[in-house]
């Protein structure tokens, strides 16, 4: 399995799914303005990740803002794991990390887990 | 024109007419600064100004930047933070910053600016010498280079102001113009 | 420019504490040097770290999608933040046609008669929604505002030689409920 990383900036996340340890985390900031280019390589690397046979591992989101655009983003990559998970009966699980005090970061993981089947728990550092 | 300064479209109306491109009030520091000299960076470079107006913006845009946070009290209360604007019209920008001062140092600073009013682009030239030489570290010792620089690059007389506030407070105005040639 | 305007606009600024403002094209560099300043800015106010949040994104969603109106290119959008006694004061101005204004009363004057339970609902729809794709103009931008804020959308108009400048107003009080 690749390992994929970007290095996170001002405005974009740091993507790092490692194929070793398997845990694949976007974790940041997330305000870019081309949401779909910037997204790009995760879906595929989602793409290829679904034709594995062997799926297993957790997503972790860790992020401390995001904009309206990749909220919708988001909601893809969510929707992509379920798909992996319903189709391939895959040991995957997401974790929804929150700063304790931020409350908005935790409502946005209890709307998304209430929009996608997928193991989500909801953490807060 | 008397208008309500409470309601935001008249705010919005001025800072329109005067072409504000930027107005902010609070604490500069480093990185404040840092950010926009970048930010009017990448206007000007959006703008097609030529590159030694866009220079020569930049220079003074640093010094007067530069100026105010050196210039702020040492223990400025939220009430008296600085003010920085920075507007344009075709033919000139203006950079313009408001910040509290101590009140006793007003004629040290006055008779700095005064001077270098009165002088040509020659006389600028050498008290920049003299000024870079003597290297006075001192309170203001950085405004007096400052406001040489800034009105030997805006190529125009600064425009000034003080209103005495309380408590030995007042408030200070500098305005350098740069024409865009 | 002189400095009786200066003057003029100085003391609004401080008196309705403007802490920031913005005229002209909004490119993604200038989001985030804004952004940049507004967070030190706040960083240093004593605040509630929701609070701080919470305007911040308020003024990230008015910068990258409120203040363009209708139009992704807009020249002339017009950003403020500000602060009173209650609460941070965030103002998006842009310029609209007018059937474009109509649509954006209308809308806001709806989800201003949404409760919360409501808004979140919708902010669900919004989101699955895929006709709208992430280019175009959404009306998502409205509801997380509001949604975030937890107060209700105000507006202001003028008409201007057949075109609307349009001032929305999100507040965030310093004291969250």
């Amino acid at each position: 399995m690749t390992t994929l990383f970007i290095e996170g900036t001002e405005d974009t996340p740091e993507i790092n799914f490692d194929g070793n340890t398997l845990q694949f985390t976007i974790s940041g900031r997330s305000l870019p303005e081309d949401v779909t280019s910037f997204y790009q390589p995760v879906t595929s690397w989602l793409d290829v990740f679904e034709l594995n046979e062997n799926q297993k591992g957790c997503f972790h989101f860790k992020l401390e803002y995001f904009n309206t655009a990749s909220s919708k983003v988001i909601l893809d990559i969510l929707m992509k794991i379920e798909e992996i998970v319903n189709d391939k009966q895959s040991n995957l699980s997401v974790k929804w990390h929150h700063q304790e005090s931020d409350e908005d970061m935790l409502e946005a993981g209890e709307e998304y887990k209430e929009l996608v089947s997928v193991p989500f728990e909801i953490v807060s550092y | 024109m008397e208008s309500n300064k409470n309601r935001t479209f008249d705010l919005y109306k001025m800072l329109v007419d005067q072409q504000v491109i930027l107005a902010y009030e609070g604490m500069f520091d480093q990185e404040v600064i840092k950010s926009f000299l970048g930010m009017t960076e990448k206007k000007l470079a959006g703008d097609g100004i030529d590159e030694a107006t866009r220079k020569k913006l930049f220079n003074v845009l640093m010094e007067a930047l530069q100026n105010i946070s050196k210039h702020q009290k040492t223990n400025n209360t939220a009430d008296e933070n600085a003010i920085f604007i920075l507007a344009s019209t075709d033919l000139k920008y203006y950079v313009v910053t408001g910040n509290y001062m101590e009140t006793d140092k007003i004629p040290i600073i006055k008779n700095k600016l005064d001077l270098v009013n009165s002088l040509d682009k020659e006389g600028l030239k050498e008290i920049y010498k003299k000024a870079r030489l003597n290297s006075v570290i001192s309170d203001v010792g950085g405004a007096g280079l400052g406001f040489i620089d800034m009105a030997r690059k805006s190529g125009n007389k600064l425009q000034y102001q003080f209103t005495a506030k309380e408590n030995n407070s007042s408030f200070f105005v500098l305005m350098a113009t740069i024409s865009n040639n | 420019m002189d400095l009786e305007k200066v003057n003029w606009i100085f003391n609004a600024m401080s008196n309705r504490k403007f802490l920031l403002c913005y005229n002209g094209h909004i490119s993604q560099e200038l989001v985030k040097s804004l952004l940049s300043v507004a967070e030190k800015k706040l960083h240093s106010e004593e605040m509630d770290l929701m609070v701080k949040k919470k305007v911040f994104n308020v003024m990230m969603e008015c910068l990258q999608s409120v203040c363009k109106g209708e139009n992704e290119n807009a020249e002339n959008s017009f950003f403020m933040l500000g602060k009173s006694d209650l609460s941070y004061d965030i103002y998006a101005c842009f310029y609209v046609s007018e059937n474009y204004f109509k649509t954006l009363v209308s809308f806001i004057d709806e989800v201003n008669s949404w409760d919360t339970e409501k808004l979140k609902s919708q902010h669900k729809n919004y989101i699955l929604d895929r006709e709208n794709n992430y280019t175009e103009k959404s009306l998502l931008p409205f509801i997380d505002i509001s949604l975030k804020s937890k107060n209700k959308l105000q507006y202001e108009f003028e008409e201007i030689a057949g075109k609307y400048f349009f001032t929305v107003k999100t507040s965030v009080h310093h004291k969250l409920n």
